[in-house]
């Protein structure tokens, strides 16, 4: 009977996850170009990787970039916007759903709507120059600014992490404040000494997620890139500065057809992804704070 | 095959496509039609169905091509053909394939995987070409090649596209200039003296756009203008060692610089991107006098009601090959015969007809726009574009005319040559040689990761 039951889930999890990853496993250690059958290689794709393509440590880089810059910047951005949401006054449900909605549009329709707004001669520079800024930044154009272009979108999009931070800076004990209060606390104090630590498990929680989503990173860059070219053409661009590791990826797998390498590629990734996150979680011990003690 | 659709449009026509309804045409499933002629002969054969996948959607192009579909079935009335546009990425379509269902015969917008297709994906041809005693002379020599790989014909050209120089004659006769460039060097002194700046600085009306990506500023194109290699005769990468890249390279990054690179960013935001598919495009809007562009800019310009005041010529060559003035870059669909097709000899019926029936050739021509791809559809006196298309009818027989040399790493090597001249038009790359000959590696070791062509 147990087993009936628990059929429906251990079939979808041997088809589409146990298999997809076994075989991704094998195909890593092929040359296997979708059409002809695979062709053991042993290592060679790892070691491709490692000293022969560029591209490769390109992706590395524009990755960590947005792992260390945009991750931070959002979370302090969706803190800040949370707090500022505490506050009591008037209308401030009103508020809350409006820095909310936008995490509620596709990525892809977002990322076009960030491509018009921050084109060279779109709103935001026409408002720019009118401020005074007489060369503005070209955004999506320039591989100095396409990244921020980015940033910009995701800080955009910042809603699901507010309404967590919100939740979390809900969820403080008014006592612990009032007890700061009676104790002659400033306001910055009582922010590093009972904000902070009372929603540090939030700040965890946003931080793992943030940097898998990071090392993910796909859509925007993806949607950004070809929309500027108007074609496949555009993944990365420009300069290479939005070749984040998922494109590269996607460009081996699906656009040159490298299959093997490509999987060699989404391993490679796993295993990042897994070492970092379980890198945070082991910090976690040191800065992160539980209402009642430590969780496990 | 350059018909790209703005997606609204294309999810519009697909819904209309869907509820619709028409003759011997009937709707099946998404993107998919089947095209049959009931009455006629056919009584030795039994009925076949015959699946047919493009990279067509669903709308204007795909309902011309299903009229040429049902002349097919006219012809063989036993034969019921399933047509799914696919849209235009070629993957889904490759997928199949490769899963051991594929349809019945394919075709792909343009060839940049004939290559790995002719190793593993599409049958060779060459027993149905001998059997039928198909005369492969009628088709240009360069068509053959963009459909094949390393003597294997496993596509036939059907319909192709080929680049020339659009140039407005208003502008150009404004500045005292009766006639097009047919050399680099012309086409650089003219777009100058066309060129008008704005009083910040800024391009108002630009001559030439000399900006890599921009519109069809592409990598085969500028090669074939300098007579530039991608391989040597091992087919090993070429493009650090030709000079004619080197070339090519300093002649355009002295025009970017006389634009300065800020001012050709800013008009390539404003008119580039999806503006080269609506009536926004400079070229229409004359704020570009000249401009490399495909032949079905002709159908784009009547369709946007552009009033330009244009000629169409070939693409200016550099001043040493004047030779090869009258040639461009050429590639279009391909047609083919998947490994795993359940119904082959109906296929190769299909195929052959669409890459050789003159009558078939002139319609789809004269229906979507582009080249016909055999000699007698181009000399037949039934193709009725506009006069606007001749010199693009002659670019695609010219002799020098060429896609490009074809490898198993498709578009590999034009993306990475492409995304290097983007840093170096940009003012980034300082060893010119160096960035060169790290392509020629890149590409080599794509090459050496697939197990070699």
């Amino acid at each position: 009977m147990v087993a009936l039951l628990m059929s429906p889930w251990a079939i979808g999890f041997t088809v589409f996850f146990l298999y997809p990853m076994a075989a991704s496993l094998y195909y890593s250690f092929t040359h296997y170009d979708i059409l002809a059958t695979p062709r053991w290689a042993g290592l060679e794709n790892y070691r491709f990787m490692l000293s022969r393509d560029p591209d490769f440590w390109l992706s590395i880089r524009n990755t960590l970039w947005i792992l260390f810059v945009g991750t931070p910047i959002r979370i302090l951005f969706a803190v800040l916007t949370a707090m500022l949401l505490t506050r009591p006054r008037r209308g401030v449900k009103v508020y809350r759903t409006i820095f909310f909605l936008p995490s509620m549009v596709p990525p892809v329709a977002a990322a076009i709507g960030f491509v018009f707004l921050l084109n060279p001669n779109g709103p935001i520079n026409q408002s720019l120059h009118l401020f005074g800024w007489h060369n503005p930044p070209l955004w999506f154009y320039q591989p100095n600014w396409s990244k921020w272009g980015l940033i910009l979108l995701g800080m955009w999009g910042v809603g699901e992490a507010m309404i967590i931070f919100l939740a979390g800076l809900l969820d403080v004990p008014r006592q612990l404040y009032e007890a700061a209060d009676i104790e002659g606390a400033s306001g910055r104090q009582k922010f590093w000494h009972v904000t902070l630590p009372m929603i540090s498990p939030v700040i965890f929680f946003s931080l793992v997620i943030g940097v898998i989503d990071s090392f993910q990173y796909f859509t925007q860059a993806y949607v950004a890139g070809t929309t500027v070219a108007s074609s496949a053409t555009g993944i990365g661009q420009p300069q290479g500065s939005l070749l984040f590791y998922s494109l590269n990826l996607y460009q081996q797998g699906f656009r040159y057809f490298h299959m093997g390498y490509a999987s060699a590629l989404a391993w490679v990734l796993f295993v990042i992804t897994m070492a970092c996150t379980i890198l945070l979680i082991r910090t976690s011990t040191r800065w992160v704070h539980y209402q009642g003690g430590m969780l496990r | 095959m350059r018909r790209r659709m703005i997606v609204s449009a294309g999810v519009l026509a697909f819904v209309l496509v869907m509820t619709g309804c028409g003759g011997g045409e009937s709707k099946q499933g998404a993107g998919c039609t089947s095209i049959s002629t009931k009455a006629g002969g056919g009584a030795s054969n039994e009925p076949v169905t015959l699946t047919f996948w493009s990279n067509y959607s669903p709308g204007r192009e795909f309902d011309i091509y299903n009229g040429v579909l049902k002349d097919f079935t006219k012809q063989y009335p036993w034969i019921t053909v399933q047509h799914c546009a696919k849209g235009e990425d070629q993957d889904p379509i490759i997928a199949a394939i490769s899963a051991g269902t594929p349809p019945d015969a394919v075709l792909f917008f343009g060839p940049d995987n004939v290559a790995k297709l002719c190793q593993s994906g599409f049958q060779d041809l060459a027993s149905f070409i001998q059997r039928d005693n198909v005369d492969l002379s009628a088709i240009p020599d360069a068509a053959l090649r963009y459909t094949s790989y390393q003597g294997v014909q496993c596509a036939l050209p059907s319909l192709s596209d080929a680049y020339g120089l659009y140039y407005n004659r208003d502008l150009l006769a404004a500045k005292g200039f009766k006639k097009p460039p047919r050399t680099i060097s012309e086409l650089t002194a003219m777009a100058k003296k066309l060129t008008v700046f704005n009083a910040d600085g800024s391009i108002q009306v630009a001559g030439f756009i000399p900006w890599m990506a921009f519109y069809e500023n592409q990598t085969i194109n500028w090669g074939l203008a300098f007579g530039a290699k991608w391989y040597d005769d091992q087919g090993n990468p070429a493009i650090g060692t030709d000079p004619a890249w080197t070339k090519l390279l300093e002649w355009q990054k002295s025009f970017v610089d006389f634009y300065g690179v800020r001012n050709l960013q800013q008009f390539v935001a404003k008119y580039g991107g999806d503006n080269e598919w609506n009536a926004s495009q400079a070229f229409e809007t004359g704020k570009l006098a000249m401009n490399l562009d495909g032949e079905w800019r002709v159908a784009f310009i009547q369709g946007d009601k552009s009033t330009v005041n244009y000629g169409t010529a070939p693409f200016p060559v550099a001043d040493d090959l004047i030779g090869n003035y009258g040639a461009g870059q050429i590639g279009g669909d391909t047609v083919g015969i998947p490994v795993g097709s359940a119904h082959p000899d109906e296929a190769w019926l299909l195929i052959k007809y669409l890459a050789t029936d003159t009558g078939a050739l002139v319609k789809l021509s004269n229906g979507l726009g582009n080249v016909p791809t055999t000699i007698p559809s181009l000399q037949s006196p039934d193709v009725t574009l506009d006069p606007h298309f001749a010199p693009f009818l002659d670019i695609f027989v010219h002799p020098k005319s060429d896609f490009y040399p074809l490898t198993p790493v498709g578009e590999y090597d034009q993306d990475t040559l492409s995304a290097m001249i983007q840093k170096w038009q940009a003012g980034n790359i300082d060893d010119l040689q160096a960035a060169l000959d790290q392509v020629d590696q890149k590409i080599k070791n794509q090459l050496a990761l697939g197990g070699g062509p």
